[in-house]
């Protein structure tokens, strides 16, 4: 029988990690945003070469290839496309949908990523965003092209070193081998995931660590290796790690000594607090090493012996990237080793352990509200923080906060003692003091989709209906029945019903049944026979999770195809009245009612879900550190691209700038879009102040008014671009996810390391063109 | 016909600050061609061109106009470094790395093999003289190791121009006669070299061809004997006889005779570094030698 105790979650999701799913979306608005920029720097570039004296040392530093000329044009054809559809308004733009809107002071704008997109406007600007980048990208995919070659060709390693291509060939067989032991294992041991999964990664880093041992990769990469190695003893000489040391001092005396506590907080403080330290240190020392590398070297004219070497340019830059990003790796590493086996050895309160030193894996669903008069957007009442929506208490209400699941994992149907862990945290809103000590009742109904309800007729009526009423009524019966039968097994004293019309309150019994007993036997075959089980009342209170348990068998509903005696199902029909495949999108529906009156229960998508499994704090501790590692890896890449310009100062100033304001996209792009506060954008609001008017003032529709809309419109348009230069840093953020004790998933991670690389590489093109430009003994 | 392994055609280098306006012509017009197997010197005061031709050269700074080759390859063009060795005017190295490590990291941008590039740095350590030194960090060196090991790197890709920035600077006249004797040694092996320095004296002993920039313009160029020879005066040098007033009546006599004008009699002196390496030398092989005053020396 599992622990019944509450398992907490209070994390708060503003916004849904990426996922595969989404990176069709990703890529298509990445070839349109960072393509214009692509676009523009292709232009400059073609204008000053074009322009430039053709002697042959200025031919031989500034190329313009046919292909080049060729992408260019391609682009350009693209882009006069995109400007035909948009003049003449064929094709709508999802970039559109962006553009000024109005001011929704109910609505909570929480971040939705790009979708794809397969209309004319934004297919011409993807694919003149694709030829922009590959035209001005080909001289730099060409140098790293040039590079590999280089490191494939046998003169760099040791004679008789195994050939890369080899070496590759064979890590990439022994990745397949390693991926189909763990699908073997997994197929085998299903609820070993977590640990087939730390062991497959460990697996591929190993494998690929002797994979460059075999083939001296180090000494492959020549100068790209030289630099980076450069990097890593200027660091360690110059003593800088006993600075870290200093800096981390802190994090050996808990956080808990200095601050006031709740038990069952200690351990999100001491996570906040060791994350937080990491973070800050590590960040700000790689932005150091990184902005000042380059410029000193130029300051020092340490790099006139570099650059007189046959070394291309950039090469330096790759070294530096790779060598500090090896640096910030290991003491990452390092640090993270030590400040997980300090939580480990540490004596944490049992209240905390509970809550929060888990990694729970959770299955999210979509939220919705609806009533007796259909689909509703849920109150606001008024909090500032506008995350949560609320519906009506009343016995009689006939409001409902209903999250729809789909794609559920065939695990829940096997779920251990056959419940399945449904956790929530709501808050109360409330218009009366209510009852002292006294929460807020809740009922909650959980339906498979073969199971519809539907809400009350009558105005007064709270109880929403079974879609089929006969099928209710032979509910009742069998939960009678099967509940009368159950009590027959019980030894005759401890027997309670006399008949089965003696069990006046079936769905109340079962809602009280526990995982083990007769009663949870009953209420499983029901939910697999009806896919319904209800929760009759549940006391819930402020801010306080809380779990009910679902019987396994209402997963098994939404998917059964034939019933118990082999007859086939009926399946589900969509809304243009076509069957649609078994289990539909939504497989399995939760209805929240409150039931106290005068209070209102506030509730948000990430409030209420299934709870799949749980895994250990430790390796959900280091898989949090990839966020951190994605960071330091785009500080560092922003570091060096800026150094190769700027002297070390400003680099570090314009590097953190950019960082910095990471933190903060989405909100200056919902403040240039009009979305964070009332009055429009800057010019409207500046006419609205000259004019004396309030924000709130109702537009005249003047001619004045609309070349103010308009003007805000281009500016929220240019806002946007700008917003594009800076890091997504919060996709990177797994901080609360650990703090409150939910698992980080592979697939975030991956999707991490995606879009790192996807934000990376038009940096680096940047940064490949400006130190090739550079006179550096100028 | 020699083959050009330097050859420039109007280099100019022109500095402009950043809205583009011209600052200093550093270089104008530079036509300059020095040849495999020889010892070309630049010569200049501070400030005429010399080093902005190297960097030039070396691909550091791009041309206003004109054009640089080197192994007949553009300047800017960084493969042809496989084949120079360069040595600045400040010996520019990472001075946390050790005389090992330093030669490794160089070897290493050359794409030298391991197995070559150690022996090749063993033996370079050996040869600029800091094998007892290899294992300290350069920011302990002195002017002159940093120097040496400087040339020491220049010289880990064994390659066939080498470009010298103030060779000697920093170095004591024995370094200097060292510096000088292993330069010469060079192109014994026929490497081409290229060095500008301040010490006359040394790119007279060492330089087959000089050319005199001022300015930002070349003023001279040539062989050294031609351009250091005065045809207008005479030098007869004699020995086994002493310098007597009739011997130089004599002399006056037949230089007059035939048309000429004796301006002076004397001994020929030997230059200061000859005679600071010969009393080294001489301490050297006795070590209790010291200085005397001339009265004591007599009383001895």
């Amino acid at each position: 029988m599992p622990d019944l105790t509450p398992l907490f979650g209070l994390l708060i999701v503003d916004r849904d990690p990426f996922t595969f799913a989404d990176l069709p979306g990703l890529v298509q608005a990445w070839l349109m945003d960072a393509g214009g920029y692509a676009f523009l720097g292709l232009l400059v570039y073609l204008l000053y070469a074009l322009r430039a004296p053709a002697d042959s040392s200025t031919k031989a530093r500034i190329r313009v290839s046919a292909f080049m000329l060729a992408a260019a044009a391609t682009a350009m054809i693209c882009y006069a496309v995109y400007l035909f559809l948009l003049l003449n308004n064929i094709g709508v733009d999802q970039l559109a949908l962006l553009k000024l809107q109005a001011f929704d002071p109910t609505g909570y704008n929480k971040y939705t990523p790009p979708a794809v997109s397969w209309s004319g406007q934004p297919l011409a600007l993807s694919l003149g965003g694709l030829f922009a980048l590959v035209g001005i990208g080909a001289p730099f995919f060409a140098a790293m092209a040039h590079l590999v070659r280089r490191m494939a060709s046998t003169g760099r390693a040791p004679t008789g070193t195994p050939s890369l291509g080899g070496t590759f060939a064979l890590l990439l067989g022994l990745w397949v081998v390693i991926s189909v032991a763990a699908w073997g294992v997994l197929r085998v041991l299903p609820t070993a995931r977590e640990w087939v999964g730390v062991g497959a990664v460990l697996a591929y880093v190993l494998t690929a660590a002797w994979a460059a041992y075999r083939c001296r990769l180090w000494d492959r990469m020549g100068a790209v290796f030289a630099v980076a190695k450069l990097s890593v003893l200027d660091v360690i000489r110059s003593r800088v790690f006993l600075a870290l040391l200093v800096l981390l001092l802190p994090a050996l005396f808990p956080i808990t000594w200095f601050l006031p506590f709740k038990a069952e907080d200690e351990l999100r403080l001491t996570v906040g607090m060791t994350t937080g330290l990491t973070q800050v240190v590590l960040l700000l020392m790689a932005a150091a090493l990184a902005s000042f590398a380059i410029p000193n070297d130029v300051k020092n004219q340490n790099i006139y012996t570099v650059l007189t070497k046959p070394v291309q340019p950039f090469d330096v830059v790759l070294g530096r990237f790779i060598g500090y990003t090896a640096l910030a790796t290991v003491a990452l590493g390092m640090m993270t080793a030590g400040s997980w086996l300090l939580i480990e050895a540490s004596t944490i309160s049992p209240k905390a352990m509970e809550e929060t030193f888990k990694a729970r894996v959770p299955i999210r669903g979509k939220l919705r509200y609806e009533s007796r008069t259909g689909e509703i957007v849920g109150t606001d009442v008024g909090r500032e923080f506008n995350y949560r929506k609320y519906i009506a208490g009343h016995p009689s209400s006939s409001q409902r906060a209903i999250w729809s699941f789909g794609g559920l994992p065939s695990s829940l149907q096997r779920a251990t003692d056959a419940a399945v862990p449904v956790e929530f945290t709501f808050d109360i809103y409330r218009l009366t003091k209510g009852v002292e000590n006294r929460g807020v009742d809740v009922n909650i109904r959980v339906v498979s989709w073969r199971c519809p309800q539907k809400p009350p007729a009558l105005k007064g009526e709270g109880a929403w209906q079974w879609g089929d009423p006969a099928q209710a009524a032979r509910y009742d019966d069998r939960a009678k029945e099967l509940l009368f039968a159950a009590d027959q097994e019980r030894e005759p004293k401890e027997r309670r019903f006399a008949s089965k019309q003696a069990i006046a309150n079936p769905k109340a019994l079962l809602s009280r049944a526990r995982p083990g007993s007769p009663e949870w036997e009953v209420a499983n075959k029901l939910a697999a026979e009806f896919g319904f089980y209800e929760i009759v009342s549940r006391e819930v209170f402020d801010y306080h999770p809380t779990t009910v348990l679902v019987p396994a068998g209402l997963f098994a509903n939404a998917v059964a195809t034939v019933d118990a005696d082999g007859q086939p199902l009926p399946g589900p029909i969509g809304p243009d009245g076509k069957p649609l495949p078994v289990p539909p999108p939504q497989q399995v529906l939760v209805y929240v009612k409150c039931e106290t009156s005068s209070q209102m229960l506030g509730m948000a998508e990430g409030d209420l879900y299934l709870l799949e499994a749980e895994q250990s704090f430790g390796q959900n501790y280091f898989k949090s550190a990839v966020g951190l590692w994605c960071r330091l890896v785009i500080l560092i890449g922003l570091s060096v691209v800026c150094s190769t310009y700027l002297v070390g100062v400003v680099s570090f100033l314009a590097a953190g700038f950019l960082f910095v304001a990471g933190y903060f996209g989405q909100y200056i792009t919902e403040l240039a879009m009009g979305k964070s506060t009332t009055g429009g954008g800057p010019v409207k609001a500046f006419s609205q102040l000259a004019q004396a008017k309030l924000p709130t003032a109702p537009d005249e529709g003047t001619a004045g008014v609309q070349a103010a809309a308009l003007a805000d419109n281009v500016f929220a348009w240019l806002i946007r671009r700008v917003v594009n230069l800076f890091p997504d840093v919060s996709a990177y953020d797994w901080t609360p996810y650990l703090a409150e004790g939910f698992n980080v998933s592979f697939e975030n991670l991956a999707m991490n390391l995606i879009v790192t690389a996807g934000y990376l590489l038009p940096w680096l093109i940047l940064g490949f063109y400006l130190i090739r430009s550079r006179e550096v003994a100028a | 016909m020699p083959e050009n392994v330097v050859e420039t055609r109007n280099l100019t280098k022109v500095y402009r600050d950043f809205w583009g306006r011209k600052k200093k012509t550093a270089l104008n017009a530079l036509d300059l061609t020095i040849h495999k197997g020889e010892i070309f010197g630049l010569l200049g005061p501070n400030g005429s061109g010399k080093t902005t031709t190297i960097k030039l050269l070396l691909g550091l700074l791009f041309p206003s106009s004109g054009e640089g080759f080197v192994f007949g390859e553009p300047a800017a063009k960084v493969e042809k470094n496989e084949r120079i060795g360069y040595l600045p005017e400040e010996s520019y190295l990472y001075r946390f790395l050790n005389a090992e490590e330093t030669l490794d990291f160089y070897g290493r941008l050359f794409d030298i093999p391991p197995e070559v590039r150690r022996s090749r740095a063993a033996e370079l350590i050996d040869v600029v003289g800091l094998n007892a030194d290899k294992k300290r960090i350069l920011r302990e060196y002195s002017k002159g190791m940093r120097q040496r090991i400087g040339l020491a790197q220049a010289l880990i890709n064994d390659p066939d121009l080498i470009i010298l920035d103030e060779p000697t600077s920093g170095l004591d006249p024995l370094g200097t006669r060292w510096m000088k004797d292993l330069i010469l040694d060079l192109k014994k092996k026929g490497k081409t070299i290229l060095m500008c320095s301040h010490r006359l004296d040394d790119v007279q002993d060492v330089c087959d061809r000089i050319a005199i920039l001022y300015n930002g313009d070349m003023q001279e160029q040539g062989a050294v004997e031609k351009l250091v020879e005065d045809q207008k005066r005479l030098q007869i040098q004699a020995s086994g006889l002493e310098l007597t007033d009739a011997v130089k009546a004599e002399l006056s006599a037949v230089i007059e005779r035939h048309g000429g004008k004796v301006e002076a009699f004397g001994h020929p002196t030997t230059t200061l570094e000859d005679l600071f390496l010969r009393i080294i030398e001489e301490s050297k092989a006795r070590p209790g030698r010291r200085y005397l005053p001339p009265a004591e020396t007599a009383a001895k």
